[in-house]
């Protein structure tokens, strides 16, 4: 039991939470900048714009920045101001809508599956045979994001003042409301998305003091089901990621140029850099196109080639900087539901980070999943920064409570 | 406990984080360099090489026999073919209605054209696209008028082309799925392959400012030569696993034989392929290609190469050979040999029947059934025939040299030779008229080319010093044409006997007696006949030659034999001899030439032989002993003849001649190849001594011609008095013009 109560000044916050967050979006949008230099790549919509034919300034202007890495300074921009936006009203009032919220995001969820189920919705664009986003013009939402701050809210809120979930029944609800949104993810179909909601609800059951062993069961079971979900639970594509895994190290061609390849040239992407990096640009590899997703799954791949491993050090240490930080929040908050939300919006993010570098080294199956504030894409990047936003609004508004700080059961 | 579940939170995730960073070393430090070969592997683009034009071959006057010349392939953009097969031959024009490729590969000629302002002006972007959409669809009716090729076939070309480029980017694409267009569908195909200068040029005039088409230039080996050089000249083929293996510049990147390569197959196109063979230009890529080529070297064509060879003589020559072939009874081929007997350059080798160079490739089938003409035979180095009585000068010098006869010994013709075996060694004389020469010396008996003479010479001398005799006038070995047609003839020793006739394995009396009149298994070619008269014209042995350098000089044989000189003694009474054969009361008057001042020292041959097989009759036999019996022409093979059976297929336990050529008469007797060697000296020749004057040594083999006087040497005379009369055209040609200047400079 600790008693500790460390004062957090809110300039350190704002510094320690402000230059690895900057770090990151900068490092990703150059890095998008590059992936739109090599002709394979995002490349070609510059050649697009270039093609129009009376191309005014403005068209100029946007081909020389680059439409992809101006969309995501955009996005950025915009991100800024929905973390802005978060810090209006006090977490706990925003805590009393989490439900609604919750409801809201489950709604646009089942639109999509109503899109494919039921009737064709206008604005649910099917992209490679998937429907992931609803379409609003200038740009497009993928709910199956902002679900994930949802999650971390409701879960926050219904866990903030009980203990029922020490018991093994008290854990179906919690459960249940992340089962929910994960039955309607599943059916986009979404895998790397839906998986990132699990460790989101383990770790602030974990934190908030479910009993170890029932966990521990869960994933036992869940770990044992693992090989009959192999074998009939699957898509083949699916058999395949793991055994991309598997066999990364097979000197059988025919494998890295058919099923193991985008693993293969994220590895080769990553080892050309060396410690150094080639530089802005990378590396002719990279600007011969030879490298696909360099601008979102595999942006790590792509920052390694150019920074080397002194750039993915950086990137490594400014997600450590964040989880300290989220978690200094969580322990000098007095309130359950602050401390809740703090720890669920670190490992939201710290999860996602972990999980896509470790898919780019060949330590993960391939699933698509952006690196948090880095990768190229509008909702990842806003349902980070109101997640940001809501933990630095935790740290803002600390209660003074005299009560016992929450959760801390005896074992 | 909260603060401890925190604790352990953050070391777990402390835990991935270091797993992630040692993974990182691995990847970034450790495996760097495994990673920057691989990538370097997967950037390297392969090296183009530029095919070289093969060198000429040339006669010896420098006239080119075959060469390749520029042609130009007429090539289209693959966007504009992909619009073309897709509408199947009524391609659209309205941009809208264009396949996507098409669609973009069209925006980049309209940005292109406004670039240089080469658009046509007062059109806004769309009618502009318009117009092009229609410029493509026009190009293909106006490429078929320019061109003279149909519509359907340039449809059908441009359908190949398309099946063939899809298939490609669905194979590259099954191993790389990012790309999206493959190389071929940004490049122009050819559609109509060498084009003719004049359809090049209008195509250039009336389409050449539309970049979507190009003349492209390249080039097409060219036969310049009439039919009678189809067999010299020889023919290219794709480069085999074995010839590519045997290439001795195959280590050499720019020179050595590549798969798919054309290489001489046959004829000067493979004795001289190194030579003739160009050095290829090469394109090296560097690793970014926007750097442009890392290495650009030039095609340079192959060296010509010079013929001995007098195509007018040539040409001459085989029209002679034809009439004399087709003169007698069983018509059916022939062959003649020129050679400068003073310096054994080769000035014709005709073979006859040949066949123009096209028809290889068209008719081969024909050609190769066409038995007994056999017109794939280059006869006149390829054929081995048993010499008969021209090789008796060989016999006879053999004998006055090793001394078992002398100039004045005289044998006495009795018609048989030996009274034990009285139906076997015979003379011609009884054979034919039933009497015999009496007494005969040298020079009389090679006059009236008497047997038993040379059966006593043959006799004396053994059949081991007469085959090294044959051998010392170039008998059995290969005459320096390097010609892989070429025949080394055969001159049997004991060891061959051994391996080829069961019946008697070791060389015996009766050898050297059918030797010695060059009959029995000795065969000569009649490049090696014609090397024989002008050894004897001119009293050396050396190999013949048939290349001369660049500028017409000599160049060396290729074959490395060593001269030989003959004592001018022992060869006078043979001389003497050759000189009555025709130009005395010999056996071949009808060759006196009617060039004056010249006359023709000969030898004539009759060669029995046998008659050709033209089609075998095979015996079959199944296991239960049922046997059939099949008639099949003589180039069917066994497996050829056991295809037509279903399994289990029988065996094969007989094959004989069924039909013959020439057909064998009543009386029974065997055919005969009509010989002739001999050579032209000037009249002023001393008897018995070497040629003077222009001396042309020339044997013609006439095939089942049977009288080697009658029939070969009249063929003989022609040529050589074809050859004599010309040059002194020639020499009172250049005195006239002489004679001209003269005045010219008097006045």
């Amino acid at each position: 039991m600790s008693k500790r109560r460390p004062a957090l000044s809110s300039n350190l916050l704002a510094i320690s939470l402000a230059v690895p967050i900057l770090f990151l979006a900068a490092i990703g949008i150059a890095t998008i900048r590059a992936s739109e230099l090599d002709p394979g790549g995002a490349g070609e919509a510059v050649a697009a714009f270039e093609a129009e034919v009376q191309a005014d300034w403005i068209t100029r202007t946007v081909a020389w920045i680059g439409p992809l890495s101006l969309r995501q300074l955009a996005f950025f921009a915009t991100g800024i101001g929905l973390f802005l936006a978060v810090q209006v009203l006090g977490y706990r009032r925003i805590g009393l809508y989490a439900y609604w919220i919750y409801g809201l995001v489950i709604v646009l969820l089942a639109l999509l599956i109503i899109d494919r189920y039921i009737v064709d919705l206008p604005r649910i664009p099917v992209i490679r045979n998937t429907r992931r986003w609803i379409d609003f013009g200038a740009f497009r939402i993928q709910p199956s994001e902002f679900m994930k701050v949802a999650l971390i809210l409701t879960l926050a809120r219904y866990l903030r003042f009980r203990d029922s979930f020490r018991t093994l029944p008290g854990l179906v609800p919690p459960f249940l409301l992340t089962l929910l949104p994960m039955a309607l993810i599943l059916k986009q179909p979404d895998l790397g998305t839906l998986l990132m909601l699990l460790p989101v609800l383990f770790a602030m059951l974990f934190v908030a003091g479910a009993r170890l062993r029932h966990l521990v069961l869960v994933v036992v079971v869940g770990l044992a089901t693992l090989p009959v979900f192999y074998v009939f639970g699957m898509k083949d594509y699916q058999r395949q990621r793991i055994l991309v895994l598997v066999r990364q190290n097979t000197t059988d061609e025919k494998w890295h140029t058919g099923p193991g390849y985008q693993l293969r040239q994220g590895l080769t992407a990553l080892g050309t850099g060396g410690v150094l990096g080639e530089g802005f640009g990378g590396s002719t590899f990279i600007r011969q196109g030879l490298l696909p997703e360099e601008h979102n799954d595999f942006i790590f791949a792509l920052i390694g080639n150019q920074w080397g491993l002194a750039g993915c050090l950086l990137v490594i240490l400014a997600y450590i900087v964040i989880v300290v930080v989220g978690l200094e929040v969580a322990l000098v908050t007095n309130d359950p539901f602050g401390r809740l939300l703090a720890v669920g919006v670190v490992v939201m993010i710290v999860a996602q980070a972990l999980l896509n570098i470790c898919m780019n080294i060949g330590l993960a199956p391939i699933t698509g999943m952006t690196l948090p504030f880095v990768s190229s894409g509008g909702s990842s990047l806003w349902a980070n920064f109101i997640a940001l936003g809501l933990l630095v609004n935790v740290a803002l508004r600390r209660p003074m409570l005299i009560a016992n700080p929450p959760f801390e059961h005896g074992e | 406990m909260f603060f401890n579940r925190l604790k352990w939170f953050t070391i777990a995730m402390t835990a991935v984080a270091v797993l992630i960073v040692v993974r990182l070393i691995d990847i970034q430090v450790v495996r760097a360099a495994e990673f920057e070969a691989l990538a370097d592997r997967m950037l390297t683009r392969p090296t183009v090489y530029l095919s070289a034009p093969r060198g000429s071959i040339l006669d010896r006057d420098g006239r080119p026999l075959v060469e390749d010349t520029p042609s130009a392939d007429i090539a289209v953009h693959y966007a504009v073919i992909r619009a073309y097969v897709a509408a199947e031959g009524r391609p659209a024009t309205e941009y809208a209605a264009l396949p996507a490729e098409t669609r973009d590969y069209l925006r980049a000629i309209a940005r292109q054209q406004r670039r240089d302002e080469t658009a046509p002006p007062d059109l806004d972007v769309a009618a502009h696209r318009d117009w092009l959409a229609t410029a493509f669809a026009d190009t293909w009716g106006l490429l078929a008028e320019l061109t003279g090729t149909p519509p359907a076939v340039l449809l059908e070309r441009a359908e190949r082309i398309d099946r063939r480029v899809q298939s490609l980017k669905r194979h590259i694409t099954a191993r790389n799925p990012t790309v999206r267009a493959i190389r071929e569908e940004h490049e122009l195909h050819p559609l109509v392959r060498h084009a003719d200068e004049q359809q090049a040029l209008r195509v250039r005039l009336e389409l050449g400012d539309q970049p979507w088409i190009r003349v492209q230039p390249g080039s097409q080996r060219m036969n310049r030569a009439d039919e009678t050089l189809t067999h010299l000249l020889g023919r290219l083929g794709s480069a085999s696993a074995e010839r590519i293996e045997q290439d001795p510049l195959r280590e050499d990147d720019l020179r050595g034989l590549r798969a798919r390569d054309l290489c001489g197959i046959s004829g000067i196109e493979r004795v001289c392929d190194l030579e003739l063979r160009g050095t290829r230009g090469r394109i090296v890529y560097s690793l970014d290609p926007r750097d442009g080529p890392s290495e650009q070297l030039p095609a340079s064509p192959g060296h010509d190469i010079r013929l001995t060879i007098d195509s007018d003589l040539q040409r001459a020559a085989y029209d002679i050979v034809a009439e004399g072939v087709q003169a007698h009874d069983h018509p059916c081929g022939g062959a003649a040999v020129v050679l400068d007997a003073n310096t054994r350059e080769v000035l014709a080798l005709v073979s006859y029947p040949s066949y123009p160079a096209a028809d290889y490739r068209e008719h081969y089938r024909d050609l190769l059934a066409d038995v007994p003409a056999e017109p794939l035979r280059f006869r006149a180095v390829q054929n081995r025939y048993p010499p008969g009585s021209t090789c008796k000068v060989i016999s006879l010098y053999g004998a006055l040299a090793d001394g078992v006869l002398t100039e004045h010994s005289e044998v006495i013709c009795d018609g048989p030779f030996n009274p034990r075996t009285p139906n076997a060694f015979r003379c011609w004389m009884f054979n034919t008229y039933g009497q015999s020469h009496g007494p005969r010396d040298a020079t009389t008996a090679i006059r009236d080319s008497c047997n038993p003479y040379f059966y006593t010479a043959g006799d004396r001398l053994g059949p081991a010093r007469l085959t090294e005799w044959f051998r010392t006038f170039g008998l059995g070995r290969t005459q320096g044409t390097g010609l892989i047609e070429e025949s080394a003839g055969l001159v049997p020793d004991d060891d061959w006997m051994r391996r080829n006739r069961r019946s008697a394995p070791r060389l015996g009396p009766a050898d050297a007696w059918n030797f010695s009149i060059g009959q029995g298994e000795i065969g000569a070619t009649p490049l090696q006949a014609a090397n024989v008269a002008a050894t004897m014209a001119t009293g050396h042995w050396e190999p013949v030659r048939l290349l001369l350098s660049a500028s017409g000089g000599p160049r060396p044989s290729a074959s490395d034999a060593a001269p030989r000189t003959f004592d001018a003694n022992t060869l006078r009474p043979i001389r003497a001899g050759m000189h009555a054969v025709v130009n005395g009361n010999g056996t071949a008057k009808v060759a006196r030439l009617t060039t004056p001042g010249y006359e023709m020292c000969g030898k004539t041959g009759s060669a029995q032989t046998s008659p050709r097989t033209l089609s075998n009759r095979w015996t079959v036999e199944w296991p239960d002993g049922t046997r059939q019996e099949r008639i099949h022409p003589v180039h069917v093979g066994r497996e050829a003849v056991l295809a037509e059976f279903d399994e289990p297929r029988p065996k094969i336990v007989g094959r004989h001649a069924y039909e013959r050529f020439p057909t064998p008469g009543a009386e029974g007797g065997l055919p005969a190849h009509a010989w002739f060697i001999g050579y032209t000296q000037s009249k002023s020749t001393p008897e018995g001594a070497a040629a003077r004057g222009r001396c042309y040594a020339i044997a013609v083999c006439i095939e089942f011609g049977d009288s080697g006087g009658q029939k070969a040497g009249p063929v003989a005379r022609d040529i050589a008095d074809y050859l004599l009369a010309r040059q002194q055209e020639w020499g009172r040609a250049s005195e006239r013009e002489q004679e001209l200047q003269g005045r010219e400079r008097g006045s």
